[in-house]
């Protein structure tokens, strides 16, 4: 139920939109203005210029050629996965699904790093094994396999949440009615969750055209309009052409962006169906699960190789010439990384609790409270899910580089970036659980004479205190993989772990980029066991509340 | 605590405009009653005839479009929810479930500046009122659905409301128990005289609670009285419907002598049926016959002829369905029939009735 907003929730809503406006969508503004005025006063002329040059040009269609590829392979892998791990009894599916979301804790790039060691000119499958030497990794099918690995994820999350939401009553009852399982399959369980497949694609289709850590290292001559942008803006210090290439990318994302939120998501008919429920019926047969099982081994003997070969290229002397054990990669990580990993871990560290709260609040307003100008609230908080780092970060160097907003080089711009560039991630787990909360427990508390500040902070937050904390645990992880934002404002002062690794990578020192990245994930996983800690004791009334 | 706790409704319409399409709800349509001090009024009527929206206007969770809502006389009109002396009573009990019971009764004591001792004497008295002593460590979760409801309960009256709402609070409860609930609710709210407001569907929910009963039908109301009379002397067809099983009769008036009517059903005529109301020739009436008043007897004994046509058989009683000579169909309850003559499907049978229990309303 929502309710009217008194003054002290009025001034919430003033204070948010400001925020919002100064954060999110004036740095945007910043981008296209600079774009539509290449020598000071308006004109298309960069574009125009864009368009004219084929080597610009191809950029926007690689792009969007890579997002396509990637978005369609991805999301039949995050579905097969999604549907045998929730659909199908298995062996060891608690394991399986750890190793599945294992990619979405990761650095983005490491993966990158890892086939670069397996696959790359010193490649331990390609030079070593084979003997290989004339193969290159460096382009499309490389990018394409790493975005696959990194991002099926993203669509296997959205594809449980759809399947597990589909009620096995609704297909026992098919099954009752006298459909065989593969029947039942086709005509079911597979047409209720197209509209999550939807999404998923273009999901994954905004996650991979956004990209830019990877196609940096990775695409070779394949350029795409992340690295463009990139390269146009601070290396050749072309303002307006690193801007107009930013838009570019902008556009097909943003597109993405609209149409899953405000179409697909509203042709989903699974949430009607009630509560998430795990599978009570095999819903295949004993082939297909064969099938199905040799699959999943597969995709987690495939993460594993990656994995474990980036742990060895951090033990390894000289990858590809000299394969003997040594820890001096750590000791030059420790010495080049140490500063970045201490700024790492403060700016994200900050940043985290922020965007929590932040969050938190937001999605408060936005499912319990009436007011004008909501639609646009709800939209603008979530923008910045949508729209690529390389603008954002862009957007915010022009926006943050004068007074009255002088930021540049320091920690807040850093801090402020992450927070609103992670704050949907808050919203989202907010938004779900405040739905699944009984609206009058809070209208109880306002009745018996409670005010909106005190039933938020000693009823509502209390509750959603679960979906809290994971909120915070993703937001961190967010804020300790970034790179295709941060990479613009890093500074001499303030770097982060994910630019040195993208730096020593790109000078070929593979052994300490391994080396950070391990010490990022294992700081990410101590950093999820501590919260989740946090969150342990309150599972019991979490079970109260749908 | 004496205070003249009354609550005036005003002419209270509420327009709920949805914002897709362009299409207007009038949920509650000009709405007026007085609630007398410890007086308990209860609304009933169809799902969607805007019982809730009245209840959520009178606590200040819904605006009215317009009209007014008076408390002891003051207008409450622009106080929000928190600063109006109000508690309710929800359907899902709205429990805090991360807090004991001890902390749910406690919470609305936070508000009113008392010491802890006197929020833990007060939460002890009236834990030990509504039958909740040794439960206060617990958490809701781990109460029946009927202690909950008990918890819901306490958690409003420990704050002495001006105002105690309700809305369906026993829906919830099985048959047993809501009949139980329902006349502890009764009890502790004359005991305690606060003036409240009661939320039904249920007729004999309304019946067995209420001083007061208003049927609502689309947002209006339609009638406003004691449960003998909305079950009597119901004022029109709805409210008749509405409330228990009823049998409508077209008739008309042939005679009047004095305030008394000669009215004809069937073809016969009735004399001595008391009315001041309608005149001889101009009215269509309908008349309105509980199935409890009319008795069924061998052909030739009674006033009007009929045919058994169903038959069922309800423990305390048995339902006869009939059909009479104009092939109006009407229902028959005959109680305690172990020992009386039973009729069969198919049997032709004559019905009797005494004039004072035929109700006149207007077609
Ligand atoms: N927030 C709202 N927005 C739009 N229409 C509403 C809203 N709340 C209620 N209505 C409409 O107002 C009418 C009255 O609703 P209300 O909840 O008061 O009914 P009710 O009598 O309590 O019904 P029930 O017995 O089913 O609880 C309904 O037609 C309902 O659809
Ligand atoms: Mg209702």
């Amino acid at each position: 139920m929502e309710t009217k907003s008194d003054g002290f929730t009025k001034v919430t809503i003033i204070i948010i939109s400001l925020l919002i406006a100064i954060f999110v969508i004036y740095p945007i503004a910043r981008v296209v203005l600079v774009s539509l005025t290449p020598d000071g006063s308006f004109s298309l002329e960069e574009y125009r210029y864009i368009f004219s040059k084929s080597w610009l040009r191809g950029t926007f269609f690689n792009s969007i050629r890579l997002g396509v590829l990637v978005a369609t392979i991805a999301t039949i892998i995050g579905f097969i996965a999604a549907f045998s791990l929730y659909k199908v009894r298995l062996p060891l599916r608690g394991f399986f699904r750890q190793i599945v979301m294992l990619p979405i804790i990761s650095p983005p790039f490491m993966l990158t790093i890892s086939i670069i060691l397996l696959m790359g000119r010193n490649g331990l499958i390609t030079k070593k094994l084979l003997g290989i030497t004339t193969f290159s990794i460096y382009g499309l099918d490389g990018l394409v396999i790493v975005q696959t690995l990194g991002m099926f994820p993203i669509a296997y999350r959205v594809l449980t949440g759809v399947l597990a939401r589909i009620s096995p009553e609704l297909e026992n009852a098919a099954l009752n009615l006298g459909g065989d399982k593969g029947y039942v399959f086709r005509t079911v369980t597979f047409p209720l969750a197209i509209p999550g497949m939807a999404s998923a694609w273009l999901l994954v289709f905004v996650t991979s055209v956004a990209d830019f850590a990877n196609p940096m290292v990775l695409a070779g001559n394949y350029d795409v309009l992340s690295v463009q942008a990139y390269l146009q803006f601070t290396g050749m210090y072309n303002l307006s052409r690193g801007s107009a290439l930013a838009i570019m990318l902008l556009f097909p994302t943003l597109l993405a962006f609209i149409i899953e939120k405000y179409w697909v998501s509203k042709k989903s008919y699974v949430t009607v169906t009630g509560k998430p429920t795990g599978a009570k019926q095999d819903m295949v047969s004993p082939m297909t699960r064969k099938l199905l099982i040799s699959f999943l081994v597969l995709l987690t003997v495939i993460i594993m190789l990656f994995y474990v070969t980036v742990i060895m290229g951090a033990f390894f002397k000289l990858w590809g010439v000299d394969y003997s054990l040594t820890l001096k990669h750590f000791v030059y990580a420790w010495d080049v990384g140490l500063e970045s990993i201490k700024d790492t871990v403060i700016l994200a560290g900050t940043s985290t609790p922020f965007t929590g709260l932040l969050g938190m609040i937001i999605a408060y307003l936005v499912v319990r409270k009436k007011f004008i100008g909501k639609n646009l609230l709800q939209f603008s908080s979530l923008l910045s899910f949508a729209v690529p780092g390389t603008v954002i970060g862009i957007g915010y160097v022009l926006a943050f580089n004068q007074r009255p907003f002088l930021l540049t080089g320091t920690a807040t711009i850093i801090i402020l970036n992450l927070i609103f560039r992670n704050m949907p991630v808050g919203i989202e787990a907010g938004v779900a659980s405040l739905k699944q909360i009984d609206p009058s427990i809070e209208e109880a508390s306002t009745d018996l004479g409670a005010s909106s500040a005190y039933t938020f902070s000693k009823i509502t937050l209390p509750l959603i205190k679960p979906a809290f904390f994971s909120g915070l645990s993703y937001s961190f992880v967010r804020g300790m993989t970034a790179v295709s934002a941060i990479i613009f404002l890093v500074s001499a002062r303030w770097n982060h772990l994910t630019a040195l690794i993208l730096a020593e990578t790109e000078i070929m020192r593979l052994g300490a980029a391994s080396v950070l990245s391990l010490i990022l994930i294992i700081i990410v996983m101590v950093v999820f066991y501590i919260l989740g800690k946090l969150v342990g004791d309150d599972e019991e009334f979490a079970g109260m509340m749908n | 605590m004496s205070k003249t706790n009354t609550v005036v409704l005003k002419d209270i319409t509420k327009i709920f405009a949805s914002q897709r399409e362009a299409t207007k709800v009038v949920a509650v349509d000009e709405f007026n009653i007085e609630i007398k001090e410890g007086e308990l009024v209860t609304l009933l009527g169809p799902s969607g005839c805007g019982k809730t929206t009245t209840l959520r206007m009178i606590a200040g969770f819904e605006t009215p479009s317009s009209g007014q809502i008076l408390f002891s006389g003051k207008d409450v009109s622009k106080v929000p929810p928190n600063k109006r002396d109000t508690a309710m009573v929800f359907q899902s009990y709205g429990l805090f479930p991360h807090m004991t019971v001890r902390a749910n009764i406690g919470y609305g004591l936070r508000f009113k500046k008392l010491d802890k001792e006197k929020i833990k004497e007060e939460t002890d008295k009236i834990m030990e009122l509504v039958g909740l002593s040794g439960y206060g460590d617990r958490n809701p979760g781990e109460l029946s659905g009927g202690q909950q409801q008990r918890v819901a309960l306490a958690r409003s009256l420990v704050i002495e409301p001006e105002v105690l709402l309700f809305d369906e609070p026993l829906s919830n409860l099985d048959a047993k128990l809501r009949e139980n609930m329902r006349d502890e609710i009764r009890k502790l709210q004359k005991r305690l005289s606060i003036t409240s407001v009661y939320v039904t569907h249920d007729q004999i929910e309304a019946m067995s609670i209420s001083d007061r009963i208003v049927v609502m039908n689309k947002g209006k109301i339609e009638q406003v009285g004691c449960p003998e009379e909305i079950y009597y002397h119901p004022s029109n067809k709805f409210v008749a419907d509405f409330i228990g099983k009823v049998n409508f009769i077209p008739g008309k008036v042939v005679g009047r002598k004095g305030e008394s009517l000669d009215i004809e059903i069937e073809g016969s005529v009735i004399n001595d049926v008391a009315s001041t109301q309608y005149s001889k020739g101009k009215d269509e009436l309908v008349v309105v016959l509980r199935p409890e008043a009319i008795e069924i007897k061998p052909k030739g004994e009674g006033r009007l002829a009929a045919d058994v046509i169903r038959k069922t058989y309800l423990g305390s009683y048995i339902e006869y369905v009939l059909e009479l000579k104009d092939k109006n169909v009407i229902t028959v309850h005959q109680f305690n029939p172990l020992h009386k003559v039973s009729f069969s499907v198919g049997d032709e049978v004559n019905i009797d009735f005494a004039e004072k229990d035929l109700h006149l309303i207007s077609e």
